[in-house]
């Protein structure tokens, strides 16, 4: 007996030990890996829909932006500022879209002062490779830099951004994603501000 | 001295993996480039030294019964710290590496040592023999590394060595040259080592 | 993998993880073993049962573990030690359940068994299969096929080497030197697979 007890106790004793290590490195290490994840998977993608900044819109980011409330839910985005000389010039923050084969995940990037399109980029998908994947041609995205809030859409739709062609889903659902996201931040334009000029 | 020879053991004589045939599968895996050999070597010598100084500050401690379970435990709690630290500081080498982050805790060569030495030798020799080996154990990971990278993709640790005309040897950094790159390797130090034993 | 598969796509799961990226000769799991018990037929395909039946168990539970426990109580960063601790005690217990109900069996699979502890191919078909957003029948399904194209690879790259036993090989190149040189073109005939799927 005493035999399985000195085993029980010292394998509770590491483990506990090590319970107690490891919770305090993964507190330490939280902050820097969110950073680190945000900056490679998804930087890319800011640094691409942003166009008028001397900052670093990754290391500036903000998250749990609450932008809107409604009943049940709650709308709450990370947000990425761009800044000329302090000065706030636009912000990036994704939205998700539907595609043919699964969601879709996209990156825009909004000037504040125009209330314009800067850039576009389809960071995630399931389409199609030679299909709806040529959304993330140059082709195709570089449609919607410049554009207002009216011209986006497709334009057998009265807009200003030309199908893939055999891909019209995956295009109408980047547009209404875009979209969507336009209109986002058309709503909370002044909560996204106010979040991001502090600090 | 006793310990400087467990320290050197494991740098030629004792090196994982080609005389020490242990930690196989992380070898063929992210030696694609020396960066790569290089940063997951470091990562296993830290886990590798650490776990033989715990072990053999605990040896007297664990029963004998459940000695295996223990050191699996130590080992992958060291992990677990190299696993999130790599990912605070290093994301893009965590990415590089993968899965085989997380394998280290299975790397043959760390439970081996546990077993055959740590768990019986003082911290100091255990220190050395982890350390050696680890150190060991990167050299052979990055000069692999070195090899497949320079004739795989014509650049060494991400500079270009040839010059834009050199038409890559791709097979090198794909399974099968691994394989054959390692091989040969291993057939050449055997080579070296009998060579030297006359 | 979010939207429903179809049956078509579960068989290519299944002809992708047998042949194009063979857990052993394309991933690069499981090399340890593989060179130490492919010199004999009986030995390979004792490894390669005992592989079928911890790796497909071991996947079915990781993945319960990850998610009733590791999700909900916010551990994902203890997940190495969570997984390597449930596929040792799996082993052992796959062990005790062998040596009391078919007794045969158990003698057959000897030393092996335990050493799939060890066997980097199963924790890394458990990893693989979160990484890869699997739910629960893509993770029971990747897991055995994964297992089969393991033992497949094992059995055959047995059956080659014990041909070459026969012949006659330079003295520096005998044993592990030859035998990954083996693998090496026995994985780049599986590259001829590469075209199949995707």
């Amino acid at each position: 007996m005493r035999e399985i007890t000195r085993m029980i106790v010292v394998l509770t004793a590491i483990s506990v030990a090590s319970g107690l290590v490891l919770s305090f490195v993964d507190k330490f290490t939280k902050d820097p890996i969110e950073y680190q994840k945000l900056k490679f998977v998804k930087g890319p993608a800011v640094l691409a829909v942003l166009t008028d900044y001397d900052n670093d819109p990754i290391k500036e980011y903000k998250k749990n932006v609450i932008l809107e409330k409604k009943e049940n839910s709650v709308i709450t985005k990370i947000l990425f500022p761009a800044k000329r000389k302090g000065k706030l010039t636009g912000v990036a923050f994704e939205v998700t879209g539907q595609g043919y084969h699964g969601s879709l995940g996209i990156m825009i990037g909004i000037d504040i002062q125009r209330n314009i399109l800067t850039g576009m980029r389809v960071m995630t998908h399931s389409e199609t490779p030679g299909l709806g994947a040529r959304a993330v041609e140059p082709s195709f995205y570089s449609q919607f830099s410049g554009l207002r809030i009216d011209d986006i859409a497709l334009s057998d739709r009265g807009g200003k951004i030309n199908a893939i062609s055999g891909a019209t889903m995956t295009s109408q659902g980047v547009v209404k994603a875009v979209k969507e996201g336009m209109h986002l931040y058309l709503r909370s334009r002044k909560k996204m501000i106010d979040a991001l000029k502090t600090g | 001295m006793r310990v400087l020879q467990d320290f050197t053991k494991g740098l030629w004589k004792d090196i994982p993996p080609f005389r020490l045939v242990l930690g196989l599968c992380p070898t063929l895996a992210v030696t694609t480039s020396a960066d790569g050999g290089l940063g997951m070597g470091l990562a296993t010598t830290f886990v590798l030294t650490c776990s033989n100084i715990l072990v053999s500050l605990l040896r007297n401690l664990i029963p004998r019964k459940v000695r295996i379970a223990c050191y699996i435990l130590v080992i992958a709690s060291f992990v677990v710290i190299v696993e999130l630290v790599m990912q605070a500081f290093f994301y893009p080498l965590y990415m590089f590496l993968g899965i085989f982050v997380p394998l280290i805790v299975v790397n043959c060569i760390i439970l081996g040592r546990a077993e055959a030495f740590a768990s019986k030798r003082p911290v100091l020799n255990s220190l050395a023999d982890g350390l050696g080996h680890g150190l060991g154990f990167t050299m052979a990971l990055t000069v692999l590394g070195a090899i497949r990278e320079i004739f795989g993709a014509g650049t060494l640790f991400g500079h270009s060595v040839f010059g834009p005309h050199f038409a890559p040897f791709a097979f090198m950094v794909k399974p099968p040259g691994a394989f054959v790159c390692l091989g040969l390797m291993l057939g050449a130090m055997n080579i070296v080592s009998r060579g030297r034993v006359d | 993998m979010h939207e429903a598969w179809t049956f078509s796509d579960y068989l290519l799961l299944i002809i992708g993880a047998i042949l194009v990226k063979n857990i052993l000769l394309t991933r690069f799991l499981g090399n340890c073993p593989f060179l130490g018990t492919s010199r004999r037929m009986e030995t390979a395909t004792g490894m390669a049962m005992a592989v079928v039946f911890v790796m497909t168990l071991s996947g079915v539970i990781t993945w319960l573990v990850q998610a009733y426990i590791l999700i909900p109580l916010k551990l994902e960063y203890l997940q190495t030690i969570f997984f390597i601790l449930v596929i040792a005690a799996l082993v052992q217990f796959v062990e005790m359940f062998l040596q009391k109900s078919f007794p045969a069996l158990y003698q057959a699979l000897g030393i092996f068994l335990p050493l799939i502890t060890t066997n980097c191919a199963v924790l890394g078909v458990a990893v693989i299969n979160i990484r890869e957003d699997f739910n629960l029948l893509q993770t029971m399904v990747f897991s055995f096929a994964s297992a089969v194209g393991y033992g497949f690879a094992l059995i055959l790259f047995t059956g080659i080497r014990e041909q070459l036993e026969a012949s006659s090989i330079p003295e520096f190149m005998k044993g592990t030197a030859i035998g990954l040189l083996t693998a090496g073109l026995l994985s780049l005939s599986f590259f001829g697979f590469a075209g199949m799927v995707d």
